[in-house]
Parts: C-alpha cells; sequence; structure tokens
C-alpha cells in the first residue's frame, strides 16, 4: 500500500513537471497544468495570479473552476488576502476555512469555497505570481498537497518567467532600435558613423547615441548610458533622449542642456544615473563645445594618426546630485582629425582595469586608414570578443576633412537648411582667404540664391536643391544654385529685394529660367586684401 | 517704448519668428519699437523684409521703428543698398535711438 501511495504519487509528480508542457504556448500550458492539478488534488478550483508590471498587484490570469475571476480581471494588493500573503511571505499559505480568514477577493467567497492552499511562483529568485487551488468541502491540505503544489507551480513560474524575458526583450530591442537615428548627419567637410551592439545576455543595456543638425547649423552628437538593465532601463533612456534634442534644438547651451537633464532624471526616476557626453561643433571652424558626465573619455585621433584621450574634468553621473558642476571644455578639431565617443561597454572587460582598455582603445584607434565608418567597424571589431559581451556597447565617430573644390551639396527645399549651409560656405571662402568684405558678399548673394530656390520656385513635391561652390580661375569665384521647380515671379511689394541686393553685392548674377527648373550663378573676385570700404 | 535687441542671424528661418514677436510686444500705449542690430551679424532680404513690413504697419498706427545698425560689416551695406533709411529711423547708439522713440502712455 506504501509502495502504491509512493507510485502514484511519483506519478502525480511527473504529470505537473511534464517536460511535454514546455513545448506549449503559455496559455495551453497554464491551462493543462491546472487541469492536471485539480484532477490529481481533487479540488473545486485552481488559478493562476501573475504580478502586474507594477509589481504592486496581483492579476488573475488563468483559472478552472474559477473561470469568473479570470474575465473580471481580479486585481489583489500584494499583502493583501490570501493570495496576496502567499506573494508578499514567499511561502505556501493554507486557510482551512475562508469563513474566517481575511479574504481579499470577493469572487473567492462568493463561490462558496471553504478550503485554500497557495504556493508562490517563483523564478530567478523573483515572485512572478500565485498558484492557489480551493474546496467547495472541508479539506485539510497535507504537506504531500503543498509540495505537490509547490511543484506544480515551480514548473508555471519557469515557463512564465521565459516568456516575460523574451517579451520584455524583444520589446526592449524594438524600443532600442527605434530610438537609434534612422540617419547620420552628413555635410561637405564632416563624416559620422556609429555602431551598437546589444549586450550578449538576456538583458537589455541603456546605451545611446543621437547625432543631428540643429536650426542654426551646428551639429550636435550624444552618447550615453543609462545604468541598469531591462525595459525599464531603455525607456528612461529613450526620455534622455528626447530630452537632450528638445534642449539641444531650442538652442540651449550644452552646459544648461546637461544640468537640465540632470533635473530631469531626477524627477522621472529618483535613484537612477546615466552618464553622457554631449558635443557641440560649428561647421564653420569646426570649434567643439563639449560637456560630460561621468561617461568614459573620447578619443582623439591626430591628422598624423596619434591616439590621446581628450582630458574631461571629473563630473558626477546625470541623476547622481541636486546641483552637479559640469565644466563646459572648448577645443576643435583640425581637418583631418577623428574624435571617438563610446560607452564603458566597448572597454570594460571582467578582472581587468579600466585603464587596460583604454590604453586598448588608444592603441587600436590610432594609425587606421579608410573611411571613418571603416573606422568605427575596425575599433568595434577589435575591442569586442567574438562571444559578446556582457554589458551592451555603443560608439559613435566623426571626422573632418579640408572643404573639396568644387564643394557639392544638395540641400532640403526648407528654411532651415539656410544656416548650416551658410556655415560651411563660410568656411569655404576663409580656406580661400577671402576678407571679410567679399565674404559677406557671397555669402549674402549665394543666400539670396538659396532663399529663392526655397521660397519662390517650389511646387510642394520638390524637395531639394543643388549648390556647387568653386574657385574659378585666379581668385574668382563661381556659387551656382540649381532648383528643379518652376520659376515664379516675386510676389508682393517687399519680395524682390533679395535680386536687387545680389546684384548690388558681387560682380556677376545670372539667372537662367528654363522648363526644368532655376539656375543662379554668382561669380566674384576674390581681392587678397580688402581694399574697400564701407561708405 | 519697446527695445528689441536681435542676435547673431536675422535671416530666412528666423525673420518671421522674430518679426511676430516684436509686434506682439508692443501695445497701443507704445510709440514706438527699438530694433538694435548692433550685435547681428547676418541679414539677409528676408530680416529686410521683415524690418519694411513691420515698419509699414505700424506706420498706419502712427508708431515708429528706430533701429540701431552696427558700424561696419554687411549688414549695414545691406540696410544702405535697399534704402531701409526711407522708412524707418536709424540711429549709431542705443542711447540714440531710445531717445528718439517718446515714452509709452501712462496706462
Amino acid at each position: 500500500m506504501a509502495s502504491e501511495q509512493s507510485r502514484s504519487q511519483l506519478e502525480d509528480i511527473q504529470a505537473v513537471t511534464d517536460a511535454a508542457l514546455s513545448y506549449l504556448p503559455l496559455e495551453q500550458l497554464l491551462d493543462e497544468l491546472l487541469t492536471r492539478v485539480r484532477d490529481i488534488l481533487q479540488v473545486d478550483t485552481a488559478a493562476v495570479l501573475l504580478i502586474d508590471a507594477d509589481r504592486r498587484n496581483l492579476v488573475a490570469r488563468a483559472a478552472k473552476g474559477l473561470e469568473e475571476e479570470v474575465e473580471a480581471l481580479v486585481r489583489v494588493p500584494l499583502g493583501a488576502g490570501f493570495a496576496g500573503r502567499v506573494a508578499a511571505g514567499r511561502r505556501p499559505v493554507h486557510i482551512p476555512d475562508v469563513a474566517t480568514a481575511e479574504i481579499y477577493n470577493p469572487i473567492l467567497r462568493e463561490k462558496g469555497l471553504r478550503s485554500l492552499l497557495g504556493v508562490p511562483l517563483i523564478a530567478e529568485g523573483e515572485v512572478t505570481g500565485v498558484l492557489h487551488v480551493g474546496s467547495l468541502g472541508d479539506r485539510e491540505f497535507t504537506p504531500q498537497d503543498t509540495d505537490l503544489l509547490q511543484r506544480a507551480g515551480d514548473r508555471a513560474a519557469l515557463a512564465i518567467h521565459a516568456r516575460m524575458a523574451e517579451r520584455e526583450r524583444g520589446l526592449a530591442e524594438e524600443l532600442q532600435r527605434s530610438l537609434l537615428p534612422q540617419g547620420l548627419p552628413s555635410f561637405p567637410g564632416l563624416r559620422v558613423a556609429a555602431r551598437y551592439s546589444p549586450a550578449a545576455s538576456a538583458l537589455l543595456g541603456g546605451d545611446w547615441y543621437d547625432a543631428f543638425v540643429t536650426r542654426s547649423g551646428t551639429l550636435c552628437m550624444a552618447i550615453g548610458d543609462v545604468v541598469g538593465r531591462g525595459f525599464r532601463a531603455a525607456a528612461v533612456m529613450a526620455q534622455l533622449r528626447s530630452a537632450l534634442r528638445a534642449y539641444a534644438l531650442d538652442e540651449r547651451s550644452p552646459l544648461e542642456t546637461i544640468e537640465r537633464l540632470n533635473t530631469l532624471l531626477r524627477q522621472l526616476e529618483p535613484g537612477r544615473t546615466a552618464t553622457l557626453v554631449f558635443i557641440v561643433l560649428d561647421p564653420r571652424n569646426s570649434a567643439m563645445e563639449i560637456v560630460a558626465a561621468a561617461n568614459a573619455p573620447p578619443v582623439l585621433v591626430s591628422p598624423e594618426g596619434e591616439a590621446q584621450l581628450l582630458e574631461l574634468a571629473p563630473a558626477p553621473p546625470l541623476g547622481a546630485t541636486v546641483t552637479p558642476s559640469y565644466s563646459l571644455l572648448e577645443t576643435s578639431l583640425t581637418p583631418g582629425s577623428r574624435l571617438l565617443l563610446y560607452t564603458d561597454g566597448l572597454v570594460e572587460r571582467p578582472a581587468e582595469s579600466l585603464d587596460v582598455g583604454l590604453e586598448r582603445l588608444v592603441s587600436i584607434a590610432g594609425g587606421l586608414d579608410g573611411s571613418v565608418d571603416s573606422f568605427c567597424q575596425h575599433v568595434f571589431d577589435s575591442m569586442l570578443p567574438d562571444e559578446g559581451i556582457e554589458d551592451d556597447a555603443a560608439l559613435i565617430a566623426i571626422e573632418t576633412e579640408v572643404l573639396p573644390d568644387p564643394m557639392r551639396v544638395t540641400l532640403p527645399a526648407d528654411r532651415d537648411s539656410a544656416p548650416l549651409f551658410r556655415r560651411l560656405l563660410s568656411r569655404w571662402l576663409e580656406d580661400k582667404g577671402a576678407g571679410q568684405w567679399d565674404s559677406d558678399a557671397v555669402l549674402l548673394a549665394a543666400a539670396e540664391a538659396c532663399s529663392n530656390a526655397i521660397e519662390h520656385a517650389y511646387p510642394p513635391d520638390q524637395r531639394a536643391f543643388d549648390v556647387e561652390v568653386a574657385g574659378d580661375g585666379d581668385d574668382d569665384v563661381a556659387v551656382t544654385v540649381r532648383d528643379y521647380g518652376s520659376w515664379r515671379p516675386p510676389r508682393g511689394t517687399n519680395r524682390g529685394r533679395g535680386i536687387k541686393m545680389m546684384e548690388a553685392l558681387v560682380d556677376s548674377v545670372e539667372i537662367d529660367r528654363t522648363d526644368d527648373g532655376t539656375t543662379v550663378k554668382i561669380r566674384h573676385q576674390l581681392e587678397r586684401e580688402p581694399t574697400r570700404t564701407t561708405t | 517704448m519697446v527695445v528689441a535687441r536681435l542676435g547673431a542671424e536675422f535671416e530666412l528661418s528666423s525673420a518671421v519668428g522674430v518679426h511676430d514677436a516684436m509686434l506682439a510686444a508692443l501695445t497701443n500705449r507704445d510709440h514706438g519699437i527699438v530694433v538694435d542690430l548692433q550685435e547681428v551679424s547676418f541679414m539677409d532680404s528676408a530680416g529686410i523684409n521683415a524690418l519694411f513690413d513691420m515698419a509699414e504697419r505700424l506706420h498706419g498706427r502712427q508708431q515708429k521703428v528706430v533701429i540701431v545698425l552696427p558700424e561696419r560689416a554687411v549688414v549695414r551695406r545691406v540696410a544702405e543698398l535697399v534704402g531701409l533709411g526711407s522708412t524707418v529711423g536709424i540711429c549709431e547708439t542705443l542711447d540714440e535711438a531710445v531717445a528718439a522713440v517718446p515714452p509709452a502712455d501712462p496706462a
């Protein structure tokens, strides 16, 4: 009899830990498990409640004999009532008589249940829910009953955990992907490239980068790491990235931007910290303003291929203190140099000091030829082990170069594209040795030609125009602005002033209108020394 | 009286917004606006047009526009080229410009 009993117990245990169950989708697995538990323990009800994302409530997820509990989306606060106590106490709770016990969920009473037994669902040390059974008649649950229910609970917990981890990872990866910029800015004299590598483990990191051009024509670049893992870290990262763009597009200074981000993070999520490097670069002279919060130091590679770490003043991470003192570093990037920003994941290895990783990066970054994109790839390939890394890693690199002659650029037919173009043209003219007078004249005339293309010559579906700036003969410069819209004569009393201004400022202006678009060609002789003066 | 001190660039991408902000700052009690262009390093025809347009509107309301131009640089050249002085008052210093507009009527 004893052996018969233990054989049947063994069968029962096998029934609830059945490996075949793991091939079922979660809903079916819970359904099958509850059916088996109810049959084996000969009870009237069986139900699974899972802890909500906010970790404050239990929500009914599957039930047998208690289907209304699921339909009603019953929520039980953690710690309250029967199921709440099971979850909060992380151990089985047996209620021999419902009438005298504290029960939160009215459905249990309404159903006429007399005795209840509940066990916690625990996976990787974390409570994910509760499995409970109930009987309409008086029932004294034995330790064997509790043991069997706990085994069934463990089985369910495993499946639920795997499913949640998979779902969270999928969502967060999607979020992370959608938050990396779709395209990186590109214009003459400057190239940007970036890489991102997710963590090899099933958990997500909070690394991010961004690069964009402001309305005043400066280039902004940022990289950062939100401390922590998982969906929550990715969500905080998303908010920080959006906020940085908003502050920067609002033309806030880098210091103001980083201080606001600190305040924002403290409010969004007290206790959470993040690292950041934020750079604003002026395409006119490659001057950079850099602020940083506890991020690894950027690597600067000179045109000769010598790499060095950029020395930043020590500063606390974002979110760490109420009034952190961040400092501004001003420097510039000579043509042919590269600047590499990256997150800790690129250089940190277990059981190795950070300095060793930094040295390795500096030695790899120096003396690499090729495009800035292949530079990024090479740095990534060399720094990251084949088997992947625990943390995620991101890097973004920029490279400056001498402006070409001729310089060609395609601009969106949008008012906001004018400032960036003016910065580029200003630098091009300075490279040619143009004096202030000539430079101002060509800049203004070219700006008027661009305004014309943007303002007058466009049907709504024409979105871009081309500009070419070329040295022409000895000290001549020719700026050609070509659009592909149909010409519209200037309207209103204040229109038409632009052409008059162009003609007065530069040596010659030719306007060629055809059915396919309009070409405005400006020519001007640059004088070595500005001899003319204002009257 | 309102004094508008404009920043580095008064051009296509910002002209309309600046124009509207200046008009919005003026009340009926003001006798005019002083536009300080001394810090402006770049002004194109969109900026010029915004000044002409504002002067025309305010003229109809018996309010005047006085601008302060930087000493040299392209902004002055442009203003002279298009004859801005025929429509708005031009001063050399901010003090001079402020003195050219009577104080606002009492509330």
